[in-house]
């Protein structure tokens, strides 16, 4: 199943130095290009900058660019952890119904007019009922699918995807009763994009996603055991039941907190850890800081081309990451393909 | 699989409307015409059809075209309308055929309909053709340009027999709007963003009739070269063009932000619209769909980018057509 060397120290170190080193190019890309042609690099030399400038660097493009990075980091770590848990490669951060869940909340709000108006409510009505709907599907899909005291992935995966296919449905249905207007506005919300949020928005998205984050590390070693197989991992002494709800419960919220704030931004959660998993090899000790760093690079970067490409228009982000992670990951599978995870 | 006896009833039922349609048609006794190719009619009948063009009993699914029923005075004729308005008030509490894109047919053969009057839209296509099946007149309007909006006004005009109204109504429009265009020029043009949808912040481009409103009213459009009619855009590239005036009509709901208000756009004091108090959050009726009140938008929006020319707008002009209560300006 390995057919790679095993994790070494200096293949650890090497592997997440180069991960950040690339995150920090990304970022620091990401906040420099933009449609104003003010770039961080200014703000750096100490240059003076307009007031239009500062708005343009700290308000609109900086908090952009950090929440691609947390929410590319969570999704991507999301996907790992599940397909890892579900031992099944097609399984992404989306498929677990929890988005289905989130969605509705915040179609559900968007039909209630939340977002609309001014008051603190307009600013955070939309995410908030997404992630109540996020929770809700959460707790839901993990009473339905624990049969018998247990989390079984039959039951999870099939759970999920009945729950995503009812909340497409919800979502059709409130769609056919909603204005042409809030259709506009229903149809770009499920779309995904990423907003320029307040600091206090990233601050906290931040805390939360980096702690759920570092909570799925603590857990690598078990992952690995998981690939054995459930059996094989419960010889190996790992608790699987704990884990298993541990990580569900965990990795759901992180989606649910990424769907929330920026809609159903797709491919993410599936392609990149899939493009790690060649590069890197199949150790969750490795693949797991790997998949933060590089789903928030990744992101970042789509990001960057989802502003640019068609500048000052933009393009929905959603569709950049298939664009680009669909043929890399062509190309890295007939390269690599033999020596992948889940080959 | 579940699926089988599910799409046998499918099939079955699909066959029924082609059914009732070959009925009707063979009781008509004569073919759908073809809207575009439609020929000036004899007085007293549609063109191409054996309609009475003064006792036809019309359904009218888009605003618009129930604007210029209103101006031909020939809104006694109509028996149904849509789900989402704004309608003229004479026709509001007619009975609905559903949504604007799919007009209930079974509703629309009880209410007698034989004329549907809607705009053009291809994902309606579709539908339109199955009224045409059954016997129901479809004229699809396109208000999508001016010219297509007088083409339109002289269109229904020869419709419903009143031709010599249409011609005037339509010379009428011209000139109007090449007088504020006149009025306009002379003056020094401000920098104007009109805001369709906020979050993504979406914007009136490069050939919506929007970007023609602020070129006639004296301004120029700062999303100019977006790449399409309503696109989404960068908000930097807002920032850095630093528009004089913002017209926000991202919101239709009732109790949405109306009048001079800097309201989301306060965030962003470095914007000259904001420093200078001229965002306006204006209801999307007002400005938003083209058609015969095109004349009312070119003055609404000289008003709004020339307030010292033009005069101030009213509180009214900004919010919902048919709205009674008028929130009071502020700010």
């Amino acid at each position: 199943m390995m057919a790679r060397a095993p994790l070494t120290r200096r293949k650890l170190i090497v592997g997440i130095a180069v991960l950040s080193a690339a995150l920090a190019v990304c970022l620091l890309a990401g906040m420099s290009v933009g449609v104003g042609r003010v770039s961080l690099i200014d703000w750096l030399l100490g240059r003076a900058l307009s007031e239009a400038d500062r708005t343009i660097l700290f308000e609109v493009r900086v908090p952009r660019v950090l929440l691609a990075a947390v929410i590319g980091g969570a999704l991507t770590v999301a996907g790992v952890v599940f397909q890892a848990l579900l031992r099944n490669p097609l399984a992404d951060p989306y498929v677990l119904g929890v988005s289905g869940g989130a969605s509705v909340g915040g179609v559900v709000a968007l039909l209630l007019g939340l977002g609309s108006g001014a008051g603190w409510l307009s600013e955070a009505g939309v995410p908030l009922f997404a992630f109540g709907g996020a929770l809700g599907a959460l707790l839901l899909i993990e009473r339905i699918a624990t049969v018998g005291g247990r989390l079984t992935v039959y039951t999870i995966l099939l759970t999920g995807a009945i729950f995503n296919a009812f909340s497409a449905a919800l979502i059709y249905f409130i769609q056919s009763i909603a204005s042409l207007h809030q259709l506009h506005e229903i149809v770009f919300y499920l779309m995904g994009r990423i907003p320029s949020p307040g600091a206090g928005e990233i601050g906290f998205l931040s805390a939360a996603i980096l702690a759920g984050s570092l909570a799925l590390m603590t857990m690598t070693r078990d992952y690995n055991a998981l690939s054995l197989g459930e059996e094989g991992a419960r010889q190996l002494g790992v608790d699987v039941d704990r884990i298993k709800r541990r990580t569900f419960v965990v990795a759901s919220l992180l989606t649910g907190l990424a769907v929330s704030v920026a809609g159903l931004i797709g491919f993410v959660g599936l392609v990149v850890p899939h493009m790690l998993r060649l590069i890197l090899g199949p150790d969750h000790r490795l693949l797991l800081p790997a998949a933060f760093l590089g789903g928030a690079a990744f992101l970042v970067l789509t990001d960057l081309l989802s502003r640019m490409l068609m500048a000052p228009s933009e393009l929905p982000v959603g569709v950049v990451t298939a664009l680009i992670g669909g043929p890399f990951f062509l190309y890295l599978l007939r390269r690599r393909g033999h020596s992948h995870g889940f080959a | 699989m579940t699926d089988a006896p599910q799409s046998a009833l499918g099939q079955r039922r699909s066959w029924m409307p082609a059914l009732a349609a070959l009925v009707l048609l063979i009781l008509a006794g004569a073919g759908c015409a073809d809207d575009e190719s439609a020929a000036p009619g004899r007085r007293g009948s549609l063109p191409g059809t054996e309609i009475d063009s003064d006792s036809v009993a019309i359904v009218v699914v888009a605003p618009a075209a129930a604007e210029i029923l209103e101006a031909l005075g020939r809104l006694d004729r109509v028996v149904g309308i849509a789900d989402f308005g704004p309608w003229p008030a004479a026709i509001a509490d007619l009975p609905s055929v559903g949504s604007y894109d799919n007009p209930n047919a079974e509703r629309l053969l009880s209410l007698g309909a034989e004329l549907v009057l809607t705009t053009v839209s291809q994902a309606a296509a579709p539908s339109h053709r199955r009224l045409q099946e059954l016997g129901i007149e479809v004229v699809a309007l396109d208000t999508a340009t001016y010219d297509g909006v007088f083409r339109t006004v002289e269109r229904i005009g020869q419709l419903l027999d009143r031709q010599d109204e249409a011609r005037a109504i339509v010379a009428r429009m011209q000139e109007e709007l090449a007088g504020i265009e006149r009025q306009a020029a002379g003056l020094k043009t401000r920098r104007v963003l009109v805001v369709v949808g906020r979050d993504p912040l979406y914007v009136a481009g490069p050939g919506s009739h929007l970007d023609r409103l602020i070129a006639i009213a004296g301004g120029t459009n700062v999303a100019h070269d977006a790449i399409s009619a309503y696109q989404r855009f960068s908000s930097e590239a807002v920032l850095e063009r630093m528009p004089e005036v913002i017209i926000d009509t991202s919101d239709n709901r009732p109790g949405a932000l109306r009048g001079v208000e800097p309201g989301w756009w306060g965030q962003w004091p470095s914007l000259p619209a904001v420093a200078d108090g001229a965002v306006y959050w204006v209801d999307p009726s007002r400005l938003v769909i083209p058609g015969i009140r095109l004349p009312e938008m070119a003055r609404l929006m000289s008003r709004l980018i020339h307030p010292e020319t033009f005069g101030e707008a009213d509180a009214r002009e900004l919010s919902a057509i048919g709205s009674t209560a008028a929130p009071g300006p502020s700010g």
